[in-house]
Formats: structure tokens, C-alpha cells, sequence
């Protein structure tokens, strides 16, 4: 099988993640909090913190929040702030993991306005800008689009939102990992993180990184391992935000991945993907049944999403994977609005992410059963292919 | 041909209601031209595992690939679950 579906989960992780998850699983559970043996124990919250404070260069202005994943850190940053009779302003590139909060928070009078998207997937600041009044209390984006990979101008919005004095939270699912995040320089309010995309962790381990001067209400109440005295939620970070224990392998994974990317330089990643993404986008682009979506000013080259002409999405895939034993995904990548944005809704199109440990040889394989399946000169939207 | 699993497919496009028969051999030629019967055969031969697709109009599509375990099946929004029921029968008469 060739694994080509990395925007969704990374396959394979890096080996100094799996060394550092088998050795966690192969010694004494000693909580860190409950011992006196705290030389030798490693504090393994506190270390991610210290290296995503470092990664995503916001150590001095913003707290590093566990959660089980961007969703988790998308509904702590969204209802934490106790938004009400007000107006939110996402974007067509949202994932259904702001949209449906933001549908939730309309029971508190909370109205989403969505700022349109180009057709590659990017979002001009004009779009936002016309959609601010007096009543705008947030500004709610994806920074990379898991569609067509479109970046976003986050330091322009970022400026605006300073400028109407609102608060701007962001998605950072896609462009963790993929390109360089640099907090001190974007100064966004919060940026949700997922651990098992391209930090190449855990699936249900994530970050909100949350600037310090917020102090928002916590999704969940219960014990910290500590102040056992006290029957009310402590209030002083990170316990505020951190009830149960914690998912250690998955903050374990999270931190490898992250030195891992640290060590290998998160530019020479990207590169590499660049140049995967270019291999496919100079072999297949010519070929006129073959519709990319894609932006060229803004790409993170994260993704590689596609349509062939009279061939749903979905067979594609199903070919790709069963005819092929390509993993690649198919849909509306969780992401409604893009699919009109780039006008491929409702049926969707194919997402092929390859990631930094794809081959060459790999992405050929790929290139060669696309090209075959147009030369196949059969179509879902033929006369008789109706079911 | 024994049915190991049959299963809804709950994100697929294609259709609002879709299946998975998940079969316990392989899927060859001969069983392809059996399921061939029950429509129309589209047959790609030139991938690496040849794909079928076979139309049985107004009951369903039935889409596989030689050398799988898998049969889809895409049915229209109302639909007989007789006509399932009559599919599962025929694959488990193939031997």
C-alpha cells in the first residue's frame, strides 16, 4: 500500500516517536505531581510546553494547553471566551470543527458570518473586513485550507482584527508542522493544534495555545492530581484547563514529533513536499481531464486535491485504493463551504497528501494510475451509469 | 462465496445509501462475470487490479476490483431492501 493521506493522519512516524512512546509504556506510571522521586521522573506536560513555546516561538505569550485535538482546542477557545449577542466571522474554508461550535453558539445569540473564498481557497481580507460591524467579537480562521491548501494572510488579519479590537482564533490543523508558525509575529489570541497530522503524534492529542492575558473558562472541571483540597476548579494555569489525566503518550508523541521536525528543519520539510507536489502538478496539470485545485500565491503544499472529468471523486478513490493500493481520501474533506468555494460541491473531490517520508518512486506510481484511469475513457456520468 | 461482513458506508458521496460486502476470498474473473449477470459490466482491464462496475438499473451499482475482498454497492434514495437481501443471496450461492 502506498500511503498518501497525510493531511488526514502521518504515516509513518518518525522512529525517535515510537522509541519514545515504547519507553513511556515500558516504565513505572509515576505520576510527576505525586512524587518525591521528580529527578528522575520526567514531567512530560511541561516539556512539550517548553518545546512548542519554542517551536511555535511563544514562549513569553502564550500558554500551551493540552487537549485531545484541534477540535478540542477549537471548542475551549470558542465557548471559553463566554461569547454572546454578538456576531463571529468565520470563512468558506472553515472545517465542520469551527462551523458546528459556531452553530452551537448561536443558542447565545452568537451569529456567524462567513467570509467568502477565492476559488483556490484563499480569502482576500477585503472578504472579512466588509463583514465587521460593532457587534464583532471574533475573527475565526483556518490558516491552511485541508482542501486546497491555501495559507492565509494571518499577520494582515491579525493587524485588522488588533485594529477593531477583536479577537482572532485559528485553526492550525494543516499548517502545523507544514509551514514555519511564528506566534511573536502572527499574534493571534488563540491557535488550535492537532497532534497526529504533521507534529506526527497521537491521534486525540492537541494544543490551544492560548495568549497569557486570556483567561477563559475551561470545557472541563475535575481533578488536576493536585490541590485535592479544593472541591471547586483551581484557577491558576494549567490546572484551570487540564482536568483528568492527561493523554501522556499522545503529549509524549507530540514533543518527539516536534524535535524531530526541529531537528530536520522545518523548511527542508516543506521543501520536500514542494517538490513532491510539483512532481505531481508538472506530470498531471497538462492533462485536460484533470481539474486541480490549487492556489499558486499561497500554497502550503501540503495538499494535492483533484477532480477527473465524468468520474466522481469518490470512484476515483475507490479505484486509486482498491486497483491501485493508493490511500488517498475522498469528499468534502469535513469542509462544506470550500467545496462551493472551489466548486466542487456536492460531490467533492480527491485529497492526496504526501508527506515528508513519501518516495519519488511512490508519487510516480500515482502519476501513472491517475493518467490511467483518464486514458480508461469511461465515465460515472454516462447514460447508463445511473443507479 | 461467504459474506465475512456487510456494512453501511456512511461517507461516501456517490449515494445516500451505500454497503460494503466484505467477502472472505478474493474477487476473480469468473465471480465478476457471475455478478455480471445481474447488469451491465463495465469492465477496466487495463489497472493494476482491473475494476468493474456493474449497473443493474433501478435496484444498484455494484463497484470492485479483481484481487479484492470488497463489493460496493450504491443504491438510490428509496430503495427495496428485498433487492439487497436477493444480492446477498446470489453471492452466497456462488461457489
Amino acid at each position: 500500500m502506498i500511503y498518501m493521506n497525510n493531511a488526514a493522519t502521518t504515516f509513518p512516524k518518525p522512529p525517535e516517536v515510537i522509541e519514545a512512546i515504547n519507553d513511556y509504556l515500558t516504565k513505572l506510571p509515576i505520576d510527576f505531581t505525586r512524587t518525591g522521586l521528580k529527578a528522575k521522573v520526567k514531567n512530560y506536560s511541561a516539556e512539550l510546553r517548553e518545546i512548542a513555546g519554542e517551536f511555535f516561538n511563544c514562549k513569553d505569550t502564550h500558554n500551551v494547553i493540552m487537549t485531545s485535538g484541534s477540535t478540542e482546542a477549537l471548542n475551549l477557545a470558542l465557548k471559553g471566551f463566554r461569547f454572546n449577542n454578538c456576531n463571529i466571522i468565520a470563512t468558506q474554508i472553515e472545517h465542520n470543527s469551527v462551523l458546528r461550535p459556531l452553530n452551537y453558539l448561536a443558542k447565545f445569540g452568537v451569529e456567524t458570518r462567513i467570509a467568502n473564498a477565492d476559488s483556490t481557497g484563499f480569502v482576500q481580507m477585503a472578504e472579512i473586513e466588509k463583514l465587521i460591524d460593532k457587534n464583532t467579537q471574533a475573527i475565526v480562521i483556518n490558516h491552511c485550507s485541508n482542501v486546497t491548501g491555501a495559507v492565509q494572510d494571518i499577520k494582515t488579519i491579525s493587524k485588522i482584527a488588533k485594529e477593531y479590537g477583536i479577537k482572532l482564533i485559528v485553526d492550525g490543523s494543516q499548517s502545523a508542522g507544514v509551514i514555519n508558525v511564528d506566534l511573536a509575529e502572527l499574534d493571534v489570541d488563540a491557535f488550535a493544534i492537532t497532534g497526529h497530522k504533521s507534529l506526527y503524534g497521537l491521534t486525540g492529542s492537541g494544543m490551544l495555545l492560548l495568549k497569557k492575558e486570556h483567561k477563559i473558562e475551561p470545557l472541563k472541571h475535575g481533578g488536576t492530581g493536585v490541590y485535592g483540597n479544593l472541591t471547586t476548579q483551581p484557577e491558576d494555569f494549567p490546572y484551570r484547563y487540564e482536568s483528568g489525566t492527561l493523554n501522556y503518550p499522545g503529549i509524549i508523541a507530540m514533543t518527539e514529533g516536534i524535535k524531530w521536525i526541529m531537528k530536520v528543519d522545518i523548511d527542508n520539510i516543506n521543501l520536500r513536499k514542494r517538490k513532491l507536489w510539483r512532481l505531481m502538478y508538472e506530470n498531471l496539470h497538462h492533462n485536460e481531464k484533470i481539474k486541480i485545485y490549487f492556489s499558486e500565491e499561497h500554497n502550503s503544499y501540503g495538499v494535492f486535491t483533484f477532480n477527473i472529468d465524468g468520474i466522481s471523486a469518490e470512484e476515483v478513490n475507490f479505484i486509486l485504493e482498491n486497483s491501485f493500493r493508493i490511500i488517498a481520501r475522498a469528499g468534502l474533506h469535513c469542509s462544506p463551504y470550500s467545496a462551493m468555494a472551489i466548486d466542487s460541491y456536492p460531490q467533492g473531490s480527491v485529497r492526496v497528501s504526501p508527506s515528508y517520508f513519501t518516495s519519488e518512486e511512490e508519487i510516480y506510481t500515482f502519476i501513472t494510475a491517475v493518467n490511467k484511469i483518464c486514458d480508461s475513457n469511461y465515465g460515472t456520468e454516462d447514460e447508463d451509469s445511473s443507479i | 462465496m461467504k459474506i465475512l461482513q456487510f456494512e453501511k458506508v456512511d461517507n461516501c458521496l456517490d449515494a445516500k445509501n451505500v454497503y460494503d460486502f466484505v467477502l472472505d476470498s478474493i474477487i476473480d474473473e469468473n465471480f465478476i462475470n457471475y455478478l455480471a449477470k445481474l447488469g451491465k459490466l463495465t469492465y477496466i482491464h487495463i489497472f493494476e487490479n482491473p475494476f468493474f462496475r456493474i449497473i443493474c438499473r433501478g435496484k444498484y451499482t455494484l463497484r470492485g476490483s479483481l484481487n479484492n475482498q470488497i463489493v460496493r454497492c450504491l443504491l438510490p434514495d428509496e430503495f427495496e431492501m428485498n433487492d439487497v437481501e436477493e444480492l446477498k443471496k446470489y453471492i452466497l450461492n456462488y461457489d
